[in-house]
């Protein structure tokens, strides 16, 4: 709901969750250092630095994965997700401090040149347990490149929300690259069942909880109500929304939220334009619905933003017999004013 | 997200969930985990000073000299020989570049080691086990 870029957009509460992502990378590299220099003093500086940020990295990387599906599941989550964003650039920049270190102390005191000395040092290439796992971690880092530096909202406005999700879940094949970098580089150095264990476990909670949230979606999306004889669909009993929250459900191809405030009823068109966030899962706030995800904000009974933004959404004409809820699955352009119905 | 980009998401997960669990399996399958505990080292030897510590195991059938290089040794290329069973210098080990860790593998057992600076053709030091 921005009317102009800015570098960053902070407010109170980003500067909270940016003090604790700092406080927490910090924490780590501290206690990472001493718990080195207590049980092998013997670690070079560099070993060290390499290590340090490259196993923060990958906890960060695990926590961000787990964000997105446990908001789905549970909407007790929804706050950590609020400025995801943030983490994956602080990612992102660990990542980076941990390959460019990997890169200088392996590759630059050769004759060529070190970005080539990545790719041709180890050319084992056929083998999957001697495969070169540098190359792995240098792809996934150009990944995590692209997608820090399109993460500004410049990008997903003139990508659009859905092409720029869509490069954004390029993320899942970065994940698979470091997960078997790590294992690869790992063994190749040290066979360590406490590294498996711990990494197994991360992919089976990670993939887990992915696979759960997306077949609770599917069901969302294959809901297939009875139709009346004016087409109108038929929904729920008026009962089953809470006081300003909503519910969702899929009209055709699309998702309809149907919001309860104020005595009224309202549906709108359940994608948030920012970034396609679930407008359902949010809630009524100051008579607006507030998408969960980035706090933007819609008018229920026409799914314009309040001036002076400018986001609009579809709205939907509902009609109540008998406490139960009818929706017109015609939806109207973004925007248009429908006169709530009363419950 | 629209239903699009849920399928696509779901699609993505099925097929990762599948394809990483059979990589990680053919991967760990080839490592050998007991490797640790099956390997003895037979200590046959050791001997420091000031800037350098060094000292011989027996591994599998195999002598490893394993050298600390406390402090850099001020020499611009430095090279490890073995001392042969008269005391002498004998059959070159490696290099060392700096201060830091350093193992080599030898054939036969080695007496102590002489460092010297091959440019200079000068003894840094000698180290007798």
């Amino acid at each position: 709901m921005g009317l102009d870029y800015k570098m960053v957009l902070w407010n109170k509460h980003k500067k909270t969750y940016d003090k604790i992502i700092a406080l927490g990378m910090v924490l780590y590299l501290v206690l990472f250092i001493a718990l080195t220099l207590a049980f092998n003093p013997e670690t070079i500086a560099e070993t060290m630095i390499i290590r340090a940020f490259g196993s923060l990295a990958v906890i960060m990387l695990h926590i961000i994965l787990v964000i997105g599906p446990l908001s789905r599941l549970n909407p007790q989550f929804l706050p950590i997700l609020y400025n995801r964003r943030h983490l994956g650039v602080s990612m992102f920049l660990a990542a980076l401090i941990h390959g460019v270190f990997a890169i200088i102390h392996f590759h630059t005191l050769g004759n060529v040149n070190p970005i080539y000395a990545v790719f041709t040092s180890n050319m084992d290439y056929g083998s999957l347990t001697n495969f070169p796992f540098q190359v792995l971690g240098f792809l996934a880092l150009l990944i995590l490149f692209f997608m820090a530096s399109t993460s500004h909202d410049f990008f997903l406005k003139n990508l659009s929300p859905n092409v720029w999700k869509g490069l954004h879940m390029l993320v899942y094949v970065a994940y698979a690259l470091i997960l078997l970098h790590v294992f690869l580089g790992a063994f190749q150095q040290e066979t360590s069942i406490f590294t498996i264990g711990i990494l197994v476990l991360g992919f089976i909670v990670i993939s887990s909880l992915h696979l759960v949230a997306a077949f609770k979606e599917s069901k969302v999306d294959g809901f297939r109500g009875e139709k009346d004889t004016g087409g109108w669909l038929k929904v729920c009993d008026v009962h089953e929304i809470p006081e300003d929250r909503a519910k969702i459900f899929s009209v055709g191809e699309k998702r309809v939220a149907i919001f309860k405030y104020d005595g009224k009823l309202s549906a709108i068109h359940n994608v948030c334009k920012h970034q396609g966030g679930p407008l359902g899962e949010g809630k009524i706030v100051d008579g607006c619905v507030t998408c969960p995800w980035h706090g933007y904000q819609y008018l229920p009974h026409n799914g314009q933003s309040p001036p002076p933004f400018t986001e609009k959404v579809a709205t939907y004409e509902l009609r109540l017999d008998n406490d139960i809820i009818y929706i017109n699955p015609i939806g109207l352009e973004e925007g248009t004013e429908v006169e709530p119905i009363l419950c | 997200m629209d239903a699009n980009l849920r399928k696509r998401h779901k699609y993505s997960w099925l097929l990762l969930a599948i394809i990483l669990p059979i990589l990680l399996i053919l991967i760990i399958k080839d490592l050998d985990f007991n490797q640790p505990e099956n390997v003895s080292y037979e200590p046959n030897g050791s001997s420091s000073n000031d800037m350098v510590a060094a000292s011989l195991v027996k591994s599998k059938g195999t002598y490893i000299l394993e050298l600390n290089i406390k402090s850099p040794l001020r020499s611009a290329s430095s090279v490890v020989y073995a001392l042969n069973m008269k005391g002498e210098k004998g059959t070159k080990l490696g290099q060392i570049n700096g201060a830091g860790s350093y193992t080599f593998p030898s054939e036969k057992e080695i007496q102590g080691i002489i460092i010297q600076d091959i440019l200079k053709n000068q003894e840094i030091l000698k180290l007798e086990f």
